[in-house]
């Protein structure tokens, strides 16, 4: 265990240490007050229309040109992650210190293990100081104070942020474990995450029409079948899990992810959901995004352990 | 001594003459008041009358002048009886001496008296004098009977003795107590009104709630008769005796109130909360009051719903969703069984519960929050856990070489 801490302190140094590191910090305090600064030209005509949960506003209202800090951080966050893992495990084996670390009197998995957490606590940091530095921005511009339940949801948000870049950690240091070099395997986690942010509705519109043909599409039945296909597929992708979790969990008249039908609707409110039953929807996609986290990390673990380490 | 005799001779006549002016002075004047007592007439229509003690009195006088000439004459009431007041009042002033011209027109005046409060029974007389400047006079002699028996009961009586009004009304009647007798009367006020109402008397100037008055002889008083029937009155008409009693009589006014009939429902629950939880799919049981709020029994009151589609709704203890009766005023407790439909989303939604009866109805919306089972987080959780220890395998089956 000794060996894990010494390992993990040295990782977490090299993390705050590296240039790499600094340039994702700014590139993510730049978007994340840009994204404010774009709620805060629309938050008064916002305001007027809404006044319930003003400070939650702040991270969910777009600008006229600029996103929301929501979706700047669901676009920006897989960055963070493949950026923190891409040339983990390859780079120090291209560089011929792999074997020297295990020659250390540690267990092998000690490597891969300190490494994934030394990561995941920068993520972790990373993003709760980010949301908490935003938010005390937008106080000091708004001066509105939030709400506990206000609070409770923007802590939510965080924890699913850090959950979401670590999943794309996990997945960057399984392709440095398979990958020889760090540009194949950079390319790799970039084309993914490219993949799943831009094309991934593509693709899924294009079999979606291809299972269910708009020319045979003549019954309610079919098309609500088409749109389950098309969400149940579209939530396949990390990304699009994540948005649809923060938005319910951000916006609290957000009822349910599903298709809604009218007969549903009929005898309906508007009215709020409290953050116990907002939780309630969405812990379908946490549970997502930890298992694909663990499961991408269990591969990547699996595979490092099995591979055979020489020097060259 | 010729020119002395002459002059003797002279005052002789002179002094004859005199006395013979004189005497025929005298005779003329013996002989004018003779003509004008029959000059001056003083009269009334109706110079007995019977009166009330208290009563005031106007007379109308009139006199008549015949002696050929115009005259003032004097008037005054020359007896009264003891403690009676009066004065004569002609145009706007109280007069004593009136211009009666000569001829057809009569000159008027008017006797005011002012009748003692307290009076035995008998005849009085009060005398009016005129006296012309002539000497003429004229007296007119009234009478007044004073008859306890004409003077009569005292009276009780109400301005609109029959009222109506929905339960919960106050009525008010204005009710006049007159003492016609011939002495002070104290009358102590009561009414007959059934246990529950509230009957009070007040003074129609006043706010003070009275049981018993004073009155004068002769005097009358308004007092405002306040009934407030019971709120659960039921529909129907009520006699409310109230009488004056005093030492020698029993005044009664009967007074009778007609409560219409009120019709009303409500819908709502024991702690009067209108909104509670469900869970999709599930039967959630709410506890509804049904309440006859108005004062007449309501018969076969259906409980009817307005839930949104794909909800049912059952209720406990009825047949055909129907209550048999509700006596007025009482409560019936129904609960009905809510079963939000199997795919109502997360969120309020607002169901209606009513209740009618052919004449009135009433109804209560319900905010039904639809939560979602925590059974789907447990699940969750569970397979968070499943994961977990799939890694922990993982760890134990490749770690530690």
């Amino acid at each position: 265990m000794s060996g894990f801490m010494a390992l993990y302190r040295k990782e977490m140094a090299d993390h705050i240490r590296s240039r790499r590191f600094l340039i994702v910090l700014v590139l993510i305090a730049l978007t994340s007050y840009a994204g404010i600064y774009g709620a805060l030209t629309n938050l008064s005509s916002a305001v007027a229309e809404d006044q319930n949960f003003i400070f939650l506003k702040l991270f969910t209202l777009s600008g006229n040109s600029i996103p929301s800090f929501t979706s700047f951080i669901a676009l920006l966050g897989p960055f963070v992650g493949l950026t923190l893992g891409f040339d983990a495990i390859n780079s120090e084996r291209s560089e011929g210190t792999l074997n020297r670390l295990v020659a250390q009197p540690i267990h092998r998995d000690t490597v891969i293990n300190g490494k994934f957490m030394a990561g995941a606590t920068i993520i972790f940091i990373m993003v709760f100081a980010m949301g908490i530095l935003t938010g005390a921005a937008g106080l000091l511009a708004t001066g509105i104070l939030p709400q506990s339940e206000e609070i409770g949801r923007l802590f939510v948000f965080l924890l699913f942020t850090a959950v979401y870049i670590c999943f794309w950690l996990a997945l960057s240091i399984w392709f440095s474990v398979i990958c020889r070099h760090a540009a194949t395997s950079a390319m790799l986690g970039i084309a993914l995450w490219i993949f799943f942010a831009l094309f991934m509705t593509l693709v899924v519109n294009i079999i979606t029409q291809f299972l269910y043909p708009a020319e045979q599409m003549s019954t309610m039945g079919q098309l609500v079948d088409y749109y389950e296909c098309q969400m149940g597929l579209n939530r396949l992708s990390p990304y699009y899990l994540y948005s649809e979790a923060v938005s319910t969990i951000m916006n609290p008249s957000v009822r349910s992810m599903n298709v809604i039908l009218p007969q549903q609707l009929s005898g309906a409110i508007a009215g709020y959901l409290s953050l116990g039953q907002s939780l309630l929807l969405v812990w379908p996609h946490l549970t997502g995004l930890l298992a694909a986290t663990a499961v991408i990390f269990a591969a990547s673990y699996i595979s490092f352990m099995r591979r055979e380490i020489r020097s060259r | 001594m010729k020119k002395t005799a002459g002059k003797r001779w002279g005052y002789k006549r002179i002094l004859f003459s005199v006395l013979s002016i004189v005497i025929i002075l005298t005779m003329f004047a013996a002989m004018i008041p003779a003509f004008a007592a029959g000059g001056l007439e003083l009269s009334t229509d109706y110079p007995g009358i019977a009166v009330k003690p208290g009563d005031n009195l106007n007379i109308p006088i009139e006199i008549s002048n015949t002696s050929g000439m115009g005259m003032n004459v004097n008037l005054e009431l020359a007896s009264l009886p003891e403690n009676w007041e009066g004065y004569i009042q002609g145009g706007n002033f109280q007069v004593h001496t009136i211009y009666v011209k000569s001829g057809n027109d009569e000159a008027s005046a008017t006797v005011h008296l002012t009748v003692p409060k307290e009076l035995s029974e008998g005849t009085y007389a009060a005398e009016v004098r005129a006296s012309g400047d002539n000497g003429a006079q004229s007296n007119l002699k009234l009478t007044f009977e004073v008859n306890s028996k004409k003077a009569g009961a005292g009276s009780f009586t109400s301005e609109y003795p029959k009222q109506e009004g929905a339960s919960g009304t106050s009525f008010s009647f204005s009710t006049t107590l007159i003492n016609n007798g011939l002495t002070p009367k104290s009358y102590s006020l009561s009414s007959d009104a059934p246990a529950g109402w509230k009957v009070s008397f007040k003074p129609s100037s006043d706010t003070t709630s009275i049981a018993g008055i004073d009155l004068e002889s002769g005097e009358s008083k308004g007092i405002t008769v306040s009934v407030d029937p019971p709120e659960d009155i039921a529909a129907g008409t009520y006699d409310i005796s109230c009488s004056a009693v005093s030492a020698d009589e029993t005044l009664k006014t009967d007074l009778q109130v007609v409560i219409t009939g009120t019709y009303g429902l409500q819908v709502t629950t024991p702690d009067g909360r209108l909104s509670f939880d469900a869970h999709a799919n599930k039967t959630t049981d709410v506890t509804l009051n049904v309440v006859n709020t108005g004062n007449v029994d309501l018969e076969n009151v259906s409980i009817n719903s307005s839930a949104p589609s794909g909800w049912t709704v059952t209720y406990s203890n009825l047949e055909n969703n129907v209550i048999e009766s509700i006596p007025a005023g009482t409560t019936t407790e129904v609960i009905a069984h809510v079963q939000p439909g199997k795919d109502a989303i997360t969120g309020d939604y607002i169901a209606s519960f009513s209740a009618s009866s052919t004449e009135t109805k009433g109804s209560a919306d319900f905010r039904v929050s639809v939560k979602t089972s925590t059974l789907w987080g447990i699940v969750a959780i569970l397979i968070i856990l499943a994961t977990a220890g799939g890694l922990g395998y993982v760890f134990r089956k490749y770690g530690r070489r």
